[in-house]
């Protein structure tokens, strides 16, 4: 009965007072869903492949090697190393290879509609036990069948509908690569958003033999390394190391250089995968953002808490007097608190999940929305909402049930005794955090701006890059003439990659005073080089040189690194077994991003380069674009023209300033992130310092209308109320940009070219939280302040 | 009933101290109607919160129905403001967020009092003090001598053995204070109820049996 008259009261309180309601409980509920999301990718990145039943027994095999000073890892092995494992391992008790297709493009072609057909990034060769070693539901066929037979297909349910729509897709035939006919014998359901194995078409392994181009790596039958993932399924996760020591005898035997370790399945996607980059890196940092902005809305929530329990203490003071002793009033102080942390927890979490979609967009991530009822994200939110409810009730109804009675009903109540130094210690810590945020978010987006606009020595504008199969055959040169004549296109240049998409790599090897090195190579011809702007340091004597064989251009980088100033011209390196004469040196340019230093590179210049790299190699055509085309029509032509040529490979295009920008993409989202928090953060502090302004305000209404009367004017009374907060902000301020720069030192570290911090950051971060200070001040105190004296002194 | 025996009340200010009650020798029986009367700053109110023990006193004894006060923990002085001492304040001080109803009702939830019985003891209060058709509306909307009605059907509704009225019609017109007077003097005759009153006015003291005159701390003989 007290209980809901408990109730009763907090929501009277509640609906009374709005503008400190929604302060608190909108606060709190901002600070609790941005919680609620971050946990929610958290939970998601740390879930990854748990799903499979046998996941603490499955484990991917990892190949590291040592090359003077660079480790380099595989996770690709040969086709026997597998079924040599099991053998020679009683406790392997069984093995997957996946193969993908070594830089081949899987095409895939509905056979009785030709014209479905799409290139598919997704499609492996997988072995026939597929549906028994991992856990993904197989909807229709056999699990124990499926894969068992050469050129048998298991697709996933979208593919299903992509290529067969609403017709039943097994029993139907894919095409792939134009030449082999696979039957369709399953569907699986959609890998889940938190599988590292995100496969849309599963070929028979038994099908390697009979394919051609992939015929060879099931032959090779020594040593290790190949095109195959090889995952294997222990009877005990216990034996991992046994077995990883037999492993690693093995090849060492077989003169190997590598060391082979066994990582467990979920530890794939955050730990020993060369790709998780942004994953890994910020998993850590955002758990203890969200904890941070977690805890400033519920400091706001108790903060206001307490100073309106200086407007309640009257109340109290009543109640103690008719009989309620401090356990009572503090329960009555708990129960209200709870029932506003309860109701900005379903406010969160309404929240949280309208802005779901938005959230992982701007994070560039995938989750089901089924993953919200994992069973993790449930018991994180329903801790989430207990650690809540303890924390907001427990401060203020343990200060407010502490009010002696007979201090506030004698009127001796001085109504700053409430926890007004923890107060002022919140506030500056609220707005130290603030700060912080804001000065990171300035950098960051800072770094970003200079990783964008940094000169690197390539002209990137209107350039589109057109990648080409091996299925464009001979017909590469005529297909690149009819482009050329093509109106509004400049120039047309060919390299045997997209830029900004990976290089040729070559170990140059050591001589007399010739230390060894990693060069990157780049196989272009000549218009490439005016298409990209490089400029000369050494040009060639002869420009004539550039399109002979045996001929190499080198970065300053390159002639520093192997000792070849100060006459590099003449000069021989041994690229594998081929000998290059350097005939010219580049300037260097950023062909990689500015996470890393610029790397020696050794571009090799041809006339035509199609015959260099055979007719079973793929490269890129780039053209360039005179400005103020009309870019659709122009790309429309172009792939018009390629598909006469190539009818195969579905047609790709990039532009290369987009691709420069791909680059950036991980610190991008961290200053879109960065961005989103701290607008949140500024957004609490602020709220937190409006109600505590409106109390104070109120608080002090008599002696404001003292002071006008002895004639004090508005702007001396709002100086006077604002003073002290702003204070407060200073000295917020003060301790966090040391902070802030110390954390800002460490995470620019990480970048080979980097912007330094200016004080200017730090003056705009003052002025951005002495402006959301004043705004959220102002507003009550002006307000306080022009109220006439004389119906603010007949309070009472 | 009460027996103060050498009781004073000091402040620390600065180095010294500020007396504001000093051995006050004092006995009030049960069912008389007392009235305290004395200038501002007498220390009257002091002597009254130190009965109603929301305040302690310095120095000397309390005895409250030969029971020594000071000697008592938290829970029962608990006790005694939910059973014995009922409260009326000048500023009527109820709880502005309750409906006259639920205001009367908070003394006996807080004396876990069943529901039924709490219904009923309402009932009979309003009833007595004419209140029914007020009973759902907050103090905002009452008038001052209305708000203390409400005041002193709260303080008896827990059947109090005393009753400790804080100049409770200070804030009240003469008609109202008549009332409120009144209605003093009835339950202190009806219903036995100890009453002691602080107040500045002749007339109310002369509600009462014994008048008290308190100046600088001191009883007046």
């Amino acid at each position: 009965m007290l209980f809901y008259n408990y109730i009763k009261l907090a929501w009277r309180n509640l609906s009374k007072r709005k503008l400190y309601s929604v302060i608190n409980i909108g606060g709190l509920a901002a600070g609790l869903c941005v919680c609620m999301l971050i946990m929610l990718y958290v939970a998601h990145e740390l879930s990854y492949d748990r799903f499979h039943k046998d996941a603490p027994r499955i484990f991917s095999l990892l190949e590291r090697i040592k090359m003077q000073n660079d480790t380099i890892q595989f996770d690709r092995f040969n086709y026997a190393n597998g079924p040599a494992i099991q053998q020679q391992n009683a406790a392997v008790k069984s093995y997957m290879r996946i193969g993908s297709l070594l830089g081949e493009t899987a095409i895939m072609q509905n056979v009785s509609h030709p014209a479905i057909k799409d290139a598919e990034p997704e499609a492996y060769f997988v072995d026939a036990n597929y549906f028994s070693f991992f856990s993904f539901p197989l909807l229709e066929g056999d699990p124990a069948e499926v894969l068992r037979q050469p050129f048998m297909m298991v697709i996933s349910s979208s593919m299903a509908t992509k290529y067969f729509g609403k017709e039943d897709a097994v029993g139907k035939q894919i095409r792939y690569n134009g030449k082999y006919t696979f039957q369709v014998s399953g569907v699986m359901a959609d890998a889940p958003s938190n599988s590292s194995i995100q496969a849309d078409f599963l070929m028979s392994g038994a099908s390697i033999p009979g394919i051609e181009s992939l015929r060879q790596f099931t032959t090779d039958p020594h040593g290790f390394g190949g095109p195959f993932k090889l995952y294997i399924k222990l009877d005990d996760a216990a034996n991992r190391e046994n077995v990883t020591k037999n492993i690693n005898l093995q090849i060492a035997q077989d003169k190997d250089p590598g060391l082979i370790s066994l990582v467990p399945l979920a530890k794939i996607h955050l730990g020993a995968n060369f790709q998780a980059g942004f994953n890994l890196r910020y998993l850590k940092l955002f758990p203890m953002v969200a904890i941070l902005i977690l805890l400033m809305a519920l400091i706001n929530y108790m903060s206001l808490s307490t100073a309106r329990a200086t407007i309640r203490a009257r109340e109290i003071g009543i109640r103690k007097a008719l009989g309620a002793d401090h356990k009572r009033i503090a329960q009555q102080f708990y129960v209200e608190s709870a029932l506003y942390a309860l109701l900005a927890f379903c406010l969160a979490v309404v929240l949280c999940i309208t802005l779901r979609p938005w959230f992982f967009n701007l994070l560039q991530l995938k989750v089901d929305n089924g993953f919200l009822y994992n069973p993790m994200v449930i018991f994180i939110y329903v801790a989430l909402l207990l650690v809540t409810i303890i924390v907001a009730g427990s401060y203020p109804s343990f200060i407010l049930s502490r009010y002696k009675p007979v201090a506030v009903l004698a009127g001796k109540m001085s109504p700053v005794s409430g926890g007004a130094s923890v107060r002022k210690v919140l506030t500056v810590l609220q707005f130290g955090t603030a700060a912080v945020l804001i000065i990171c978010s300035i950098v960051i987006n800072r770094q970003l701006y200079f990783f964008r606009h940094t000169a690197t020595g390539i002209n990137k504008e209107n350039v589109l890059m057109v990648p080409f199969a091996s299925t464009l055959g001979t017909h590469y040169q005529a297909f690149r003439q009819q482009v050329a004549s093509l109106n509004g296109v400049l120039q047309t240049g060919t390299a045997h990659h997209p830029l900004f998409n990976g290089m040729d790599m070559w170990f140059v090897s050591e001589e007399a005073d010739r230390p060894a090195m990693t060069l990157y190579s780049l196989n272009v011809d000549r218009q490439l080089m005016e298409i990209a702007g490089l400029q000369w340091k050494i040009p060639p004597q002869d420009m004539s040189q550039l399109g002979m064989g045996g001929k190499i251009v080198l970065n300053e980088i390159a002639v520093e690194k192997y000792n070849l100033s100060p006459t590099p011209i003449g000069k021989h390196l041994q690229l594998g077994n081929k000998d290059m004469e350097v005939i010219g040196v580049l300037k260097n340019f950023h062909f990689v991003s500015l996470h890393s230093p610029i790397a020696p590179l050794g571009l090799t210049v041809e006339k035509d380069n199609s015959p260099v790299w055979g007719t079973n190699t793929a490269g890129c055509l780039f053209v360039k674009i005179a400005p103020g085309q009309n870019i659709p029509s122009l790309i429309e032509q172009i792939r018009k023209t390629y598909t006469n040529y190539d009818a195969q490979t579905p047609f790709k295009y990039s532009f290369l300033d987009d691709a420069f920008g791909k680059m950036y993409t991980a610190e991008d989202r961290l200053a879109n992130i960065f961005g989103g928090f701290t607008a949140l953060t500024v957004l609490i502090a602020g709220l937190g310092l409006l109600g505590l302004a409106a109390f104070s305000a109120e608080q002090r209404t008599r002696e404001i209308g003292v002071r006008k009367i002895l004639g004090a004017s508005v702007i001396q009374i709002t100086a006077l109320l604002s003073k002290d907060f702003m204070r407060l902000v200073v000295v917020a301020l003060v301790i966090a940009s040391p902070l802030a720069w110390y954390l800002m030192q460490q995470w620019l570290q990480q970048f080979a070219y980097r912007i330094h911090m200016q004080p200017w950051m730090f003056v705009l971060t003052a002025i951005m939280a002495i402006t959301a200070a004043l705004l959220a001040i102002g507003l009550q105190t002006i307000r306080a302040a022009t109220r006439n004296p004389v119906t603010t002194l007949r309070v009472e | 009933m009460i027996q103060l025996q050498k009781i004073s009340k000091h402040y620390p200010v600065g180095f010294g101290k500020n007396d504001i009650l000093k051995d006050i020798d004092l006995t009030i029986n049960e069912g008389e109607f007392v009235s305290i009367m004395g200038p501002s700053g007498s220390g009257k109110s002091t002597l009254l919160h130190i009965m109603g023990l929301l305040e302690e006193p310095s120095e000397g004894q309390y005895l409250f129905e030969g029971e020594r006060v000071d000697k008592m923990n938290e829970k029962k002085r608990t006790q005694l403001h939910r059973g014995s001492i009922g409260f009326v304040f000048q500023a009527y001080h109820l709880i502005d967020e309750l409906t006259v109803y639920e205001n009367i009702e908070t003394p006996l939830l807080y004396k876990n009092i069943p529901s039924s019985e709490r219904k009923s003891r309402v009932a009979d209060v309003l009833d007595r003090f004419n209140m029914v058709a007020k009973k759902d509306l907050f103090p905002s909307q009452l008038s001052g001598g209305q708000q203390q009605l409400v005041g002193i059907a709260r303080a008896i509704i827990g059947e109090p053995r005393v009753i400790l009225a804080d100049e409770p019609t200070g804030n009240l017109h003469s008609d109202q204070a008549k009332i409120i007077m009144q209605l003093f003097k009835h339950l202190n005759e009806q219903d036995k109820i100890t009453i002691i009153q602080v107040t500045h006015s002749d007339v109310n003291a002369t509600y009462g049996n014994r008048v008290i005159q308190i100046r600088d701390g001191h009883i007046q003989p």
